[in-house]
């Protein structure tokens, strides 16, 4: 029998506890249940037998923590025995049962470490681990894989790319919840559907958690998004202990009456998780038998999701940040170019808390290694903000690479008519998830007739269709031409967003396009954004910084019924307090002590508006002479003297680029560069995730002029050597927090000796002390951040 | 039996003077008002994202030559030994403040070193103030007096015994707690420790 077909047609069971089960057989704590598929196969198939016998159809294997980090081969069995028996032990139960609508689920739990950037596991040893696991199960004849358990979206998505790239069977997915009703990292349910649809598993669902009757809640959620089969596998309520023993609070007969509620409200498949027998089993069969069984209807939601929320496009437009994005942006290129993704995540936050829901992210430029810096900012703005990313790439290789690595659903930007487009992008859509912008242009180019873009669009839903992606999946973008070029080109593009809104199909435009080589430009772009909005526009790509298009929107939405007593539109319209705190500098002190005192203090505004009034009596050079650095060197002093604390010598260096940002300006407006003093590499080592200490020393090594290449953390020795190669710096730092990373500091000492280059290195991490840095071969230990500007400096002076 | 508590920290003493104490302000309180605001809006952000979890349980304990047996576990150091004389059992806690706490203390460190500075102090006296809560309860339950908690990595107690502590308690499953490969723990702001109960 096929499942697939199975699913379609009526409601299926799963099984049971079984951990929890083999202990009342005799598990000893610490004894791992996986080998009892070797050791005990008697047991693990007769427990598979009175499950069969109370009626379920689905055989969990006993393989839930069957992986090489568990098993690395060093015990009496390897991995692939322990699966194969496994698989083989749920077959002869089954076998033997005679039963023909049963089947055997390949069981992947969590692998027990958390996936970087919150922990240290990489995704593709991720995704490569669990690959090693579903393909033994498939070999060894799984009818389906079952990822359950899981409590993290990251590593979710990693076994389901594992699954679907080593087998063709069936997926189901089921992730654990806490009470707060998110997954341990924060995904919400409605995250959860929207990544694994996107994924396009054949089922998922919640299990373990608190209960049944606790996890009524979030079924319902689920049931309220998913237009896949939900599957919901309860514990047995939360463990008590009674009499010495351990018991779970629901009997059989309450957790039955709890799941029938949850089959009524339209649960595909049941079953149970930890501390659930046969027992609970055959009653859950039997008291649901009778409940009609409804496959999900389809819920036609175009979402995209974050690793905590998901968004969905509807009646209210939704505004997409495009700060992101290196065309007209000097400054951005320049901090492509320099592999700087500070400005990147700065430029994301603002556009968070400006209001934008989703961000488009692009850093396409002809000279940049795009399928190595569009995942890597990808990956390091979900660091920064929770919002869902739209990925735009025109080179498929980086748009594969981002897809992949993200966190959640996101948007892809974009496909079009073009044959090779189409065939480029939507596999990678089917395979990684994702909604899709299409333009509407193919080789022959824009279309000027509504009928035109219509027929494009046509096209692109109907190759979709052969990928599994529905006319939902898409979101289409008509294109808004400049008015100036053509008059009738707005009427164009307002008349196709009016049709494919009636065609129940989502729209996003890129506004500002309309205005292109006009004056006034904010005038064309906020009336047409109203146009396009009351057309049925479902998204804005814009800059949410702007007070007047994010005006032109709060008005919209207020005026539409859509800004529930004009909460939204007041919170925008009506002006905050300031912030700003009263001026503290005393106004007689004279402007050049002014500063120093700003800088002094941490007073980073004030800074940067006293340096920006120096300027217009001061030369650039002598406000920095005469001002900045010798604050800088008043409060380090201060620092060193335990006069002055780490917080306040953090702020005069915040205070410090301030002011230094206001006299960059102007010295480039000037065409003048301000000369770093040398190139200093710096580096947390590998295995080390804690970079504090690290970004402390960049942001005052910067202020006193260095050129820091900032590595990261967890950097192999390997990536230090190549840097400190190509860059000739002259020195390197490298930090390290625990016992336990301080070798792979000294791994990284010794190869950069080995290799003859010819730099410094500073040493620096809680563990460390004078001596243990010699023994590990560096130049020199820094007690703090201020002992390694020291050091930098008394290497210029030897020079 | 693992015990769990969870809770959302709203009412977690964040004491500013603790606070200090860990920015190296020792026993002397800033009075520069940058530092105290933001050191006021690290707090109030902390406090949002706290997700305060604990798992324990209560294990007998027999001292050998070179250590003490937890239950099963054997834990080779003199020091423990040395510190838990007088104790017949001892309760094995984990605690954290969650994933949250970590996403903030990541976007600080990426965006502004002071922030990360203050808020990195703000999460260690919250974690402190959440296990002392912990070890009151124990107190409370036990109507004993209780030795100070002692961690993998404390003199001669081997980091490396920190896998197995955590495996007692499940607390990956149970409460999100997890170690790198270089025996981290994640999230950073947890504590594993051993707490002997006075005989």
């Amino acid at each position: 029998m096929n499942l697939r077909k199975a699913l379609k047609s009526g409601r299926l069971y799963f099984d049971g506890g079984y951990g929890t089960c083999f202990q009342a057989r005799g598990l000893s704590s610490g004894e791992l249940p996986e080998l009892w598929n070797l050791t005990r196969p008697q047991e693990v198939v007769a427990l598979h037998q009175e499950y069969l016998g109370a009626g379920c159809h689905i055989l969990t294997a006993n393989t839930f923590g069957a992986n090489r980090l568990k098993f690395p081969g060093n015990g009496a069995f390897s991995l692939k025995e322990i699966i194969t028996a496994a698989i083989q032990n749920a077959q002869t139960a089954i076998a033997q049962s005679g039963r023909r609508d049963c089947f055997v689920a390949l069981d992947i739990g969590p692998c027990g470490r958390l996936l970087s950037p919150m922990g240290d596991l990489p995704f593709e040893e991720a995704v490569s681990l669990f690959g090693e696991v579903v393909r033994y199960g498939i070999d060894a004849g799984a009818d389906l894989v079952l990822i359950e358990t899981m409590n993290d979206s990251y590593e979710t998505k990693a076994a389901v790319l594992a699954a679907k790239e080593n087998s063709a069977v069936p997926i189901f997915v089921t992730n654990a919840y806490e009470e707060s009703g998110k997954l341990m990292t924060g995904a919400s349910p409605e995250a959860m559907v929207a990544l694994l649809e996107g994924l396009q598993v054949d089922a998922l669902g919640v299990n373990c958690s608190f209960g049944p009757e606790g996890l009524l809640p979030i079924v319902e959620r689920y049931l309220r998004v998913s237009s896949t089969p939900v599957i919901v596998n309860p514990n047995a309520g939360l463990p008590t202990v009674v009499n010495g023993k351990t018991t779970f609070s629901a009997d059989p007969d309450s957790f039955a009456a709890s799941v029938q509620k949850i089959a009524t409200m339209g649960a595909a498949i049941l079953g149970g998780c930890c501390g659930t027998t046969p027992a609970h089993i055959r009653k859950v069969c039997e008291q649901t038998a009778d409940i009609p069984y409804r496959y999900p209807t389809p819920k036609n939601r175009t979402v995209v999701s974050s690793y905590t929320h998901a968004v969905c496009f509807e009646q209210k437009p939704l505004l997409i940040g495009e700060r992101i994005n290196p065309t007209g942006k000097p400054t951005l290129k320049a901090a492509l170019r320099e592999n700087n993704i500070s400005y990147v995540l700065e430029e994301g936050l603002a556009q968070t808390e400006a209001g934008a829901h989703l961000l488009d992210v692009n850093v396409g430029l002809p000279e940049i290694d795009e399928p190595t810096l569009l995942p890597q900012c990808v990956k390091a703005l979900q660091t920064v903000t929770d919002l869902p990313l739209q990925i735009d790439s025109s080179d498929p290789k980086a748009m594969e690479n981002a897809l992949r690595i993200y966190n959640g659903k996101p948007l892809i930007n974009s496909v079009n008519g073009k044959d090779e487009v189409l065939d480029a992008i939507l596999p990678l859509a089917a395979k990684y998830g994702g909604a899709v912008i299409v333009l509407t242009l193919d080789k022959t180019g824009i279309p000027d007739t509504v009928d035109g873009r219509m027929a494009i669009v046509d096209k692109v839903l109907a190759r979709g269709a052969a990928y599994g992606l529905q006319p939902k999946d898409f979101i289409i973008d008509p294109l808004a031409l400049t008015v100036s070029a053509d008059t009738a080109a707005p009427s164009i593009t307002l008349e196709c967003l009016r049709q494919l809104t009636a065609r129940g199909l989502k729209t996003s435009l890129g506004v500002s396009n309309i205005s292109f080589g006009l004056p006034e430009r904010a005038l064309l772009n906020t009336a047409f954004f109203t146009m396009a909005m009351e057309n049925g526009l479902s998204a804005a790509i814009m800059n949410p910084k702007s007070r007047q298009m994010l005006g032109a929107y709060k008005a919209f939405c207020a005026l539409s019924g859509l800004d529930a007593q004009c909460e939204d539109y007041i919170a925008f319209a009506t002006p905050t307090a300031t912030t700003q705190s009263a001026p503290e500098a005393k106004v007689e002190l004279p402007p050049m002590e002014q500063l120093k005192r700003c800088v002094t203090k941490g007073l980073t505004e004030q800074a940067a508006v006293v340096a920006e009034q120096l300027l217009q009596s001061e030369e650039p050079f002598s406000v920095i002479n005469a001002g900045i650095i010798p604050a800088l060197d008043e409060i380090g002093t201060a620092f060193e003297q335990k006069k002055a604390f780490l917080p306040q010598l953090l702020l005069s260096a915040e205070a410090a680029k301030s002011a230094f940002s206001v006299i960059s300006q102007k010295l480039s407006a000037s065409g003048i560069v301000r000369e770093k003093k040398y190139k200093i590499v710096l580096a947390t080592v590998q295995g080390d995730i804690h970079d504090i200490g690290k970004n402390i020393v960049r942001a005052l090594l910067e202020n006193y002029d260095y050129d820091v290449i900032d590595l990261g953390k967890d950097v192999p020795p390997e990536t230090v050597v190549e840097a400190v190669r190509q860059s000739g710096a002259p020195l390197v730092g490298l930090s390290a927090l625990m016992t336990t990373t301080v070798p792979a500091m000294e791994k990284t000492v010794a190869l950069l000796h080995e290799n003859g280059i010819p730099c410094r290195v500073v040493v620096g991490g809680a563990v460390l002390n004078r001596e243990y840095a010699e023994s590990i071969g560096a130049d020199f230990y820094a007690k703090d951040a201020m002992e390694t500007v020291r050091y930098a400096e008394t290497l210029l002076k030897e020079s | 039996m693992i015990q769990l508590i969870h809770a959302d920290g709203a009412d977690l003493p964040l004491v500013q003077k603790e606070i200090f104490r860990y920015l190296g302000y020792g026993s002397q309180t800033p009075t520069d008002t940058e530092i105290l605001k933001r050191t006021e809006e690290c707090t109030e952000t902390l406090r949002q994202a706290l997700s305060c979890k604990a798992c324990f349980d209560r294990f007998p304990l027999t001292f050998t030559e070179n250590g003490v047996t937890v239950g099963d576990l054997h834990l080779p150091s003199m020091d423990l030994k040395r510190h838990l004389r007088g104790c017949g059992s001892a309760y094995l806690m984990t605690a954290t403040l969650g994933y949250e706490v970590d996403r903030i203390l990541g976007r600080y460190s990426l965006l502004s070193p002071v922030h990360a500075v203050i808020a990195q102090a703000v999460g260690a006296a919250a974690i402190e103030a959440f296990c002392d809560r912990l070890c009151r309860q124990f107190a409370d339950i036990e109507q004993k007096k209780l030795r100070s908690r002692f961690s993998a990595g404390y003199g001669d107690l081997p980091l490396d015994t920190q896998p197995a502590l955590l495996g007692l308690l499940d607390a990956y499953r149970k409460i999100g707690v997890t170690l790198t490969e270089g025996l981290m723990m994640i999230p950073t702001k947890s504590v594993s420790a051993i707490v002997g109960i006075e005989n």
